[in-house]
């Protein structure tokens, strides 16, 4: 479904993805682990087209065809999702004005027909509840006075309602509590589908306890070291990521320690 | 001989209230021709090019073909160049009454209310005084709560004509009403406004300026608030080359309260203007600010807003806020919130910004399937939006929002 190959990536001079190869097929979710400043955030922005960033060289793939010369609007209608790490804040417009502009704006992209404002409703009711989100702030300015845990069931909502191929969530279980991270979960396991694809980007086991990624890719300087079941989460937990980076420094092969029986 | 006096010269056989006003009408002219035209740099007038208001402008009526917008839902009183047509004017609610100004004006020069404030148009309020042909004097009764709102539709005027309104608006003890100012003028509009608002009465006066592109506008606004009077005031500022309101409010009885918001849009070379002046007179008053700008093309936005608390308006209250948005590199704006305060125990806040479209909620928008222009439509329509929910009567917020989206549709790629 998606395959990034031998992706480089620039923030001005500064290189941050250094040849990022990953493929993954639809269905299964994948979870990207890694240290800060590893090029997380950055691999998952660029795949949403974000123009701060100068890709140098590699190429990515949805169902075959490149993404690279596509804008940002024209990869979410092709059905990749971005959840953000830090979703933004917009007063002037609600969040059912603006879900239903996005809605209908990938529907008329595929050549369907908009959702009248009568189904919208209903269904944005609907998932709503999948992630536990107060419909009252439906009407409210799109994230605004929202607290943390607000801002990211709204993503996951949004996910619910524009029902991409492949979505990337960017640290999305940061600033949630236990009980919120749960729901947020259980939100993104009912957009579990054959056809549908997740890559999870995260520091901690946590959400992926609830999530139970079929990959597990640890990102370090930029570039995947090793991939794994997800019974490298656990050793990530354990051991950190400071081995990784040991052994690259040595020029060693990565190999992870074994996780404690 | 200055232009105007030719005009005047020319013209003063047809002027409203005939031989009788021509001495109030010509100390007018007097005063005006004894200002002058503001310099470049003049107080007030700083980041306002007067020059398209240097020409020469026919004082004669002209005829009007045109259409007439009505707002649905409302009580729409029509001005065709400044005079009242009774036949296209809609029947008034009980507790109201609108009369035209030109019956008055062979009894003298319009009076304005007691203790209302200085122009901040000056000198164009004694042109206004000298070549005045129209207007309406209204009045709501005491404790009448109108919940029609009243609009004045003004239509007529041409390219190298001018016309000069007067609009007393006079909202008695107790009462509450909505009283709209519609421009949908061509020409120069050269339009004074008072405002007396009785003790505990509340006003909700809004300015719908939707003048044809090449339209000059000049907007002399002043309020005068008694105790425990409110007024919600809200300029939505779309038409004209060159468009001042200079709104100078007194909140002259205790406890009284001033919210005024506006948002200017400008495209091509259009100037908006807004200069206000908010004086606290009176102890416990409240008053707000909040304006937005929307500006592409070549256009300028200016605001410039006093906020004086004199000796005794203690325990002051104030607000001054304005936001600008640049869509061009070459719109430009002015934002100066200014305060003056010659009493102890006053809070007054004030803020003001200039910057482009936020790109992080750009970015947002498109990664969520919204195109580019559309995005960018949606956000400077939600900064227009912050403005226009200001409007608390239904039918005048639709209204406003309809033009604005028109606008945005058009000005916005």
């Amino acid at each position: 479904m998606i395959h990034i190959k031998d992706l480089k990536a620039n923030i001005g001079e500064t290189p941050i993805l250094k040849g990022l190869t990953l493929d993954i097929e639809p269905g299964t979710v994948h979870a990207i682990m890694g240290p800060n400043a590893s090029g997380k955030s950055t691999l998952s922005k660029v795949v949403a087209g974000h123009e701060d960033y100068d890709v140098t060289g590699g190429d990515v793939t949805l169902n075959g065809n490149s993404i690279m010369e596509m804008s940002a609007e024209e990869r979410a209608q092709k059905g990749i999702f971005m959840s953000f790490q830090y979703p933004v804040e917009i007063p002037g417009i609600s969040t059912a004005y603006f879900v239903r502009t996005a809605v209908n704006a990938v529907r008329i992209a595929n050549g369907e027909e908009e959702l009248d404002a009568v189904t919208f409703l209903k269904t944005a009711r609907e998932r709503m509840k999948w992630v536990g989100m107060d419909k009252a702030l439906l009407n409210r300015p799109l994230n605004v006075g929202f607290s943390g845990g607000e801002k990211k069931r709204n993503e996951i909502f949004q996910l619910a309602m524009l029902e991409p191929q492949f979505a990337i969530l960017d640290e999305t279980d940061s600033g949630l509590d236990i009980d919120a991270l749960r729901t947020v979960a259980e939100g993104v396991n009912k957009m579990r589908d054959p056809k549908r694809s997740f890559l999870v980007i995260t520091h901690y086991q946590r959400l992926l306890n609830y999530l139970k990624p079929d990959v597990v890719h640890v990102l370090v300087d930029g570039r995947i070291v090793y991939t794994g079941g997800f019974e490298l989460v656990r050793t990530l937990e354990e051991h950190g990521y400071g081995w990784a980076e040991e052994q690259l420094k040595n020029g060693e092969p990565v190999c992870p320690p074994a996780a404690e029986a | 001989m200055s232009d105007w006096r030719a005009t005047f010269v020319a013209n003063q056989d047809t002027f409203v209230g005939g031989a009788h006003a021509l001495a109030w009408r010509e100390s007018a002219l007097a005063a005006f021709e004894d200002a002058g035209m503001p310099r470049p740099k003049s107080r007030g007038w700083k980041h306002t090019p007067l020059r398209a208001l240097k020409s020469t402008f026919n004082a004669a009526p002209v005829a009007y073909n045109g259409a007439i917008p009505r707002i649905e839902g409302a009580v729409n009183i029509v001005l065709v160049g400044g005079v009242v047509d009774e036949s296209q004017s809609d029947a008034l609610p009980e507790g109201v009454t609108v009369t035209s100004l030109q019956a008055s004006l062979s009894m003298g020069a319009p009076a304005l209310p007691a203790d209302a404030p200085a122009t901040l148009n000056a000198p164009f309020d004694t042109l206004n005084i000298a070549f005045v042909n129209g207007g309406t004097v209204v009045t709501v009764a005491k404790n009448s709560v109108i919940e029609a709102p009243i609009v004045l539709v003004h239509v007529g005027g041409a390219t190298g004509h001018a016309v000069h309104v007067q609009n007393h608006i006079r909202v008695e003890r107790g009462a509450k009403a909505t009283i709209v100012e519609l421009w949908v003028m061509d020409g120069l509009a050269n339009a004074l406004t008072t405002t007396d608002t009785g003790a505990n009465a509340e006003l909700h006066h809004v300015v719908l300026q939707n003048n044809g592109p090449e339209a000059l506008f000049l907007a002399d606004h002043r309020h005068v608030l008694a105790r425990d009077a409110r007024i919600f005031g809200t300029s939505v500022a779309l038409g004209s080359s060159l468009a001042r309101i200079g709104v100078h409010t007194r909140l002259n009885g205790e406890g009284a309260e001033c919210s005024l918001s506006g948002v200017y849009l400008g495209q091509g070379t259009q100037h908006h203007d807004h200069t206000l002046r908010m004086e606290h007179k009176a102890p416990n008053c409240t008053s707000n600010q909040k304006f937005r700008g929307i500006l592409g093309g070549k256009s300028r936005g200016v605001f410039s807003s006093l906020l004086v608390v004199t000796e005794t308006g203690v325990k002051a209250d104030g607000t001054q806020d304005n936001r600008n948005v640049l869509l061009s590199k070459t719109a430009r704006a002015n934002s100066e919130p200014m305060l003056e305060i010659y009493t102890d125990d006053v809070k007054a806040a004030h803020g003001s910004a200039i910057g482009k479209l936020d790109d992080a909620a750009l970015f947002y928008m498109r990664a969520r399937g919204i195109n580019a222009s559309t995005a960018r439509r949606m956000l400077t329509g939600g900064i227009a939006r912050e403005i226009i929910a200001e409007i608390a009567n239904d039918p005048i917020r639709i209204h406003a929002e309809t033009l604005v989206e028109a606008w945005l549709l058009e000005s916005v790629e």
